[in-house]
């Protein structure tokens, strides 16, 4: 398999085997059982899941966002431009943080300090990696970032702005620093759907203009469909199947995919009788070594609660279903 | 509509009220905390009723007054500066050690989130309050002066008191390193230091300002609890031999309420009034402060309030500085600190041996006399004024050190003679003084009537002609001017002969020129000489002048250096009459004292000096203009040295006394014990000045001036006056070498 490790080499980002537990060091929990990610310079990849599925918790391990007393990795390795993070220094991780990997939140609002002006805001992140900046550069940078009347927002606290000009704002100071990487956690999950849109299509250009990956992560398939290139499914703190978003789409390798997708496309169908997944989702407590999604799942069978399957290479990814693998396999 | 917000608008009352009554306790009442009146005399329906302390409220104690005979609302007045001062301190005392206990902890320092948890939970299951009562009742704390005393009982309350402010800090650090925004301060690359000084303190600031105000009011409640366990700041056990053995008590000097709560609590059953009064006092107080708190929550919380963005600014413009300093400078600096503090506390200590108080070098008046109402007396007023503002003092009002006052129309005796039988051997002053006269020469025979009871006599021929003696121990003085008057309207008499009281002789320099014949008085002793005569003859001759009515007092005031202690006064009373040389010697040892007092400025207390006129006679001495027109706060001035009757430059013995210096006037009752043993460490005889305990104080018989700054303006006072007795082997610069060393040495 040497294409494989020169991918390594080559990729922006490798996450092998993420295993995270957080809570305290007497009472962990275990949150993360198995992610794994590959992203190229310039890729937008969706991470897709439900709720509690363990999204947030992964993208903010790749970012070291995670007081060292409250997380553990318990095995993996996260390659950042062939560098491990996880060995790093907290010191080094600065450097990296926010200059090299940018990470816009959920809730824009509670993320920006209430008592900073925006521009002070700002300024602090410039000042932070020592850019150079102008007030020119920083209304016109506020410019592309959709803020319109920019001067004026500068001079303003985050409480007196909307939710979409605040994430219009963690964007701008995000981009600011011109990273490689963009994590964008859910974040349009908390602005009104009708900017919604505007602020995927903001992503897009930036992407295009900058050529910045981005880790996307939303729990809306529509959205993902939207603006990804690849997929990364998460299901219980597992990764369950990735590979890029067309053959996805159409061939779905999971049986969990292929649930969401058929949730997905009964809402943008307009169907009066929605699709809906019965069952409940996983949490912590109630992992066990088994497929996650047994409970759920209408093709289970009885091998299935033979420990957590493996990661199974398929035509454009893998998936973590070995009976479908199979099927799929005999398919082709 | 605004709403308006009540708690903030109630607790700013509140505070301001507190402020004021801090700053200007005499504008809210008149009277001297210290003041006791232990009885209260009344009559009603012709008996004498008498009323024993404490008193139940009325217009003359508006709150009543406590066992003592205190006033409770002036005591409550002039004590809310110390017990709030306490509520402050032990406040910032717990903020001290909480602050960066509760922030270290909120960033993960393992030790401190521990110690913050043990302690709460050892406060929880010891009360804060017991281990405070234990600790603060040890011997060794309990003898404490006030400073070291205050300083004890704020770090003990503190101590035991942080830890619930501790964790209530970490819990809120806690919370703000909880933030999302914090987390996005992290994602941005931020050092952790960095985010907690500029997020954490910020944060956190709003928060203490209104926890401080809080626990102000929690340290205030603390301080009533432990008042009625009689623990108390100024708190000093009394021993006093009784009968029955010895006894302790626990008194409150220093006006402060939970020691009214400590001794007032025995009395709660019979005087409630001196129990509940403070405790409103504390109520009030306790309320004032929280509801400030909470009203400045209700501000300092919302969203717009600009505050933490400006404590951000201050704190991001001097942490720069503050962090380059931290390193070996600010080591160094502190220790540099700490020795020179040692180091002058030492050289306080060590200060203030010196030599003998020289007088010699006091260029005094020409004159040989200077009694008052005369030229001579304007002038060593005006030797004393120059002095003075030389030595930088300050004139109690406007420009002038010279105070006037007016006097009664009184004579100088330029010269007198008093010869009985062929006898001349009599003194003026010992053996017979020369009340009232007219110039001239008179003889005559003298009648006995000290054996008469004048009240039923109508026939007062027998009298014609002679001196008529009376004996004043059996009249009154109204009934004896009645029976002069009598008499002398009934027949032609040569004069009158008044037998003195014990202890009522006194030096005769004045008389009046009033009546129209001659009224002398003579000591028992003469009464008896006469007595033995068989045909008792007298020759009275005096020639006098008559004086002008003018006094003058003599007021310098002398700041103290402390800024803490310089409102307290120290008033020194001298006399500046003199009639011979010896006597002149005092007015040039009043100087020197006050030169070597003021002239170092090392002490923490202010000084008034008082220089006073017609010292040599009650009716005239500037005393009583003193009193009725007192230039300064009564309850502030600690003691009043009287040495008015100080005329005499050597001496055996002295006249001491510091029975109106009692135990609960703190400074006045050490400085009058320290004095008086050093007096006799020096080995100068002290003859106690004559007392009659009544009531609940100490009057004194020998003077009526000796007792009025104490009765009448209620000034503990030490009395330090010359015995007649002695040839002198000590010498007045003796007393004053002792006097400024006392007074230096800082004692409580
Ligand atoms: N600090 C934490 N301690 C313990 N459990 C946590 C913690 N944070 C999140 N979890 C749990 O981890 C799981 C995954 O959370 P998360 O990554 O936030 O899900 P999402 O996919 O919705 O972003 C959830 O079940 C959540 O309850
Ligand atoms: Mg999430």
């Amino acid at each position: 398999m040497t294409t494989s490790t020169e991918d390594n080499m080559n990729s922006l980002l490798k996450i092998s085997n993420l295993q995270v537990s957080l809570g305290t060091k007497y009472k962990p929990v275990k949150i993360i059982r198995g992610f794994d990610l590959c992203l190229e310079k310039g890729e937008i990849v969706g991470v897709l899941g439900e709720s509690g599925s363990g999204k947030t918790v992964s993208s903010r391990m790749i970012a070291g966002l995670f007081e060292k007393d409250e997380s553990s990795m318990d095995a993996g390795e996260i390659l950042f431009k062939g560098k491990n993070l996880t060995m790093l220094s907290e010191k080094e991780m600065n450097m990296i943080r926010g200059r090299e990997i940018a990470y816009v939140f959920q809730d824009p609002t509670m993320s920006l300090n209430p008592y900073k002006k925006v521009g002070k805001q700002l300024r602090d992140f410039l000042d932070t990696h020592d850019i150079e900046y102008t007030s020119e550069s920083l209304v016109n940078t506020l410019k592309e970032v959709g803020i319109n009347r920019p001067e004026t927002v500068l001079e303003m606290f985050p409480f007196q702005l909307s939710g979409g000009q605040n994430q219009r704002i963690m964007i701008c100071q995000a981009i600011l620093g011109k990273p490689d990487l963009l994590i964008a956690d859910e974040p349009t999950s908390s602005i009104d759907a009708m900017l919604r849109k505007k602020i995927l299509d903001l992503l897009t250009d930036i992407n295009r203009k900058y050529g910045m990956a981005i880790i996307f992560i939303t729990h809306d398939f529509d959205v993902a469909k939207y603006i990804c290139d690849k997929l990364v499914i998460m299901y219980g703190g597992l990764m369950i199947e990735q590979g890029p978003l067309e053959r996805i789409l159409s061939n779905p390798m999971h049986p969990y995919s292929d649930e969401l997708i058929k949730c997905a496309s009964s809402l943008d169908s307009g169907d009066s009788r929605l699709y809906s997944l019965e069952g409940s989702p996983l949490v912590p407590s109630q992992f066990r070594d088994e497929c996650p999604f047994y409970n759920r799942c209408a093709y289970r069978i009885d091998s299935c609660l033979e420990g957590i399957p493996k990661m199974v290479d398929v035509t454009g990814g893998s998936t973590r279903c070995p009976v479908w693998a199979e099927r799929g396999k005999s398919r082709v | 509509m605004k709403r308006m917000n009540m708690p903030l608008i109630m607790g700013t009352l509140i505070i301001v009220l507190l402020l004021a009554v801090i700053l200007f306790p005499e504008a809210f009442t008149s009277k001297s905390p210290y003041n006791m009146q232990h009885l209260i005399f009344s009559r009603e329906g012709g008996s004498l009723e008498v009323e024993v302390a404490p008193h139940p409220p009325s217009a003359q104690f508006i709150l009543g007054s406590d066992d003592m005979g205190r006033d409770i609302y002036s005591f409550i007045i002039y004590g809310t500066g110390l017990t709030i001062l306490l509520g402050v301190l032990t406040a910032i005392g717990r903020f001290l050690i909480a602050v960066p206990m509760a922030i270290s902890a909120g960033f993960g320092n393992g030790t401190s989130k521990t110690t913050i948890r043990q302690f709460n939970i050892l406060f929880s299951a010891i009360p804060a309050l017991l281990i405070s009562v234990i600790i603060l009742k040890l011997d060794y704390l309990a003898g404490l002066d006030k400073r070291a005393s205050i300083l004890a009982f704020v770090t003990v309350l503190s101590l035991v008191g942080w830890p619930k402010l501790g964790a209530l800090l970490m819990e809120r650090v806690d919370f703000i390193n909880k933030q999302p925004f914090i987390r996005s301060e992290v994602a941005i690359g931020k050092g952790r230091i960095k985010i907690a000084v500029e997020n954490v303190f910020p944060h956190l600031a709003p928060e203490m300002v209104v926890l401080f105000f809080m626990e102000i009011a929690r340290a205030l409640s603390m301080i009533m609890q432990l008042g009625i366990f009689s623990v108390f700041v100024g708190f000093l056990k009394i021993i006093k031999d009784t009968e029955g053995g010895v006894s302790f008590y626990d008194i409150s000097f220093e006006p402060e309420w939970a020691g009214m709560l400590s001794t007032a609590k025995n009395f709660l059953s019979t005087a409630p009034w001196a129990v509940i009064f403070p405790a409103i006092a504390f109520f009030i107080s306790v309320l004032g402060f929280n509801l400030f708190g909470e009203g400045l929550r209700n501000i300092l919380q919302r969203k717009d309030s600009l505050f933490i963005p400006r404590v951000r600014k201050l704190l991001s413009f001097d942490i720069k500085y503050i962090w380059s300093s931290f390193s070996r400078k600010g080591k160094a600096f502190s220790v540099i600190f700490v020795v020179s503090i040692i180091f002058s506390l030492s050289f306080f200590i060590l200060a203030g041996n010196g030599k003998k108080l020289d007088i010699t070098d006091v260029s005094l008046p020409e004159a040989h006399t200077a009694v008052i109402g005369t030229d001579e007396a304007y002038a060593a007023a005006r030797l004393i004024s120059t002095k003075m503002e030389e030595l930088e003092l300050t004139p109690m009002d406007s420009e002038s050190f010279i105070h006037t006052y007016t006097i009664p129309t009184v004579s100088l005796i330029l010269e007198q003679k008093f010869v009985l039988g062929n006898q001349d051997k009599y003194s003026a002053g010992t053996d017979y003084t020369i009340l009232d006269s007219p110039d001239g020469s008179f003889s005559g025979g003298i009648y006995d009537a000290t054996r008469m009871d004048l009240f039923s006599m109508e026939d007062f021929s027998m009298m014609e002609d002679y001196f008529v003696m009376i004996d004043k121990a059996y009249y009154n003085d109204a009934a004896i001017s009645y029976f002069m008057n009598k008499i002398e309207g009934s027949v032609s008499v040569r004069g009158f002969i008044l037998v003195a009281r014990s202890g009522e002789m006194h030096p005769n320099i004045y008389c009046d020129r009033i009546a129209p014949t001659t009224r002398v008085m003579i000591s028992g002793e003469t009464a008896k000489d006469i007595k033995d005569m068989e045909k008792p003859e007298i020759n009275i001759s005096i020639s006098a002048k008559t004086l002008g009515e003018t006094g003058l007092n003599v007021i310098g005031f002398c700041k103290g250096m402390d800024e803490l202690l310089n409102e307290e006064v120290i008033m020194i009373g001298l006399p500046f009459n003199y009639s011979d040389d010896g006597e002149k010697q005092i007015l040039g040892f009043g100087i020197r004292l006050m030169e070597e007092i003021c002239k170092k400025d090392k002490n923490r207390r202010s000084l008034m000096f008082v220089f006073m006129d017609g010292t040599d006679y009650s009716k005239l001495s500037g005393i009583h203009a003193l009193e009725a027109d007192y230039p300064y706060s009564a309850s502030k001035t600690k003691v009043f040295i009287n040495m008015l009757d100080l005329n005499q430059a050597g001496f055996d013995n002295l006249i001491f006394s510091n029975l109106q210096a009692p135990f609960t006037r703190q400074y006045a009752w050490s400085l009058g014990r320290q004095l008086k043993s050093n007096l006799e460490q020096a080995g100068i005889g002290i003859t106690e000045a004559k007392s009659i305990f009544f009531g609940d104080q100490y009057y004194f018989t020998d003077d009526p001036t000796y007792n009025t700054m104490f009765m009448d303006r209620g000034i503990a006072t030490i009395i330090i006056a010359a015995d007649d007795e002695g040839n002198g082997k000590n010498s007045i610069e003796h007393l004053g070498r002792i006097l400024v060393d006392t007074i230096n040495d800082n004692i409580y």
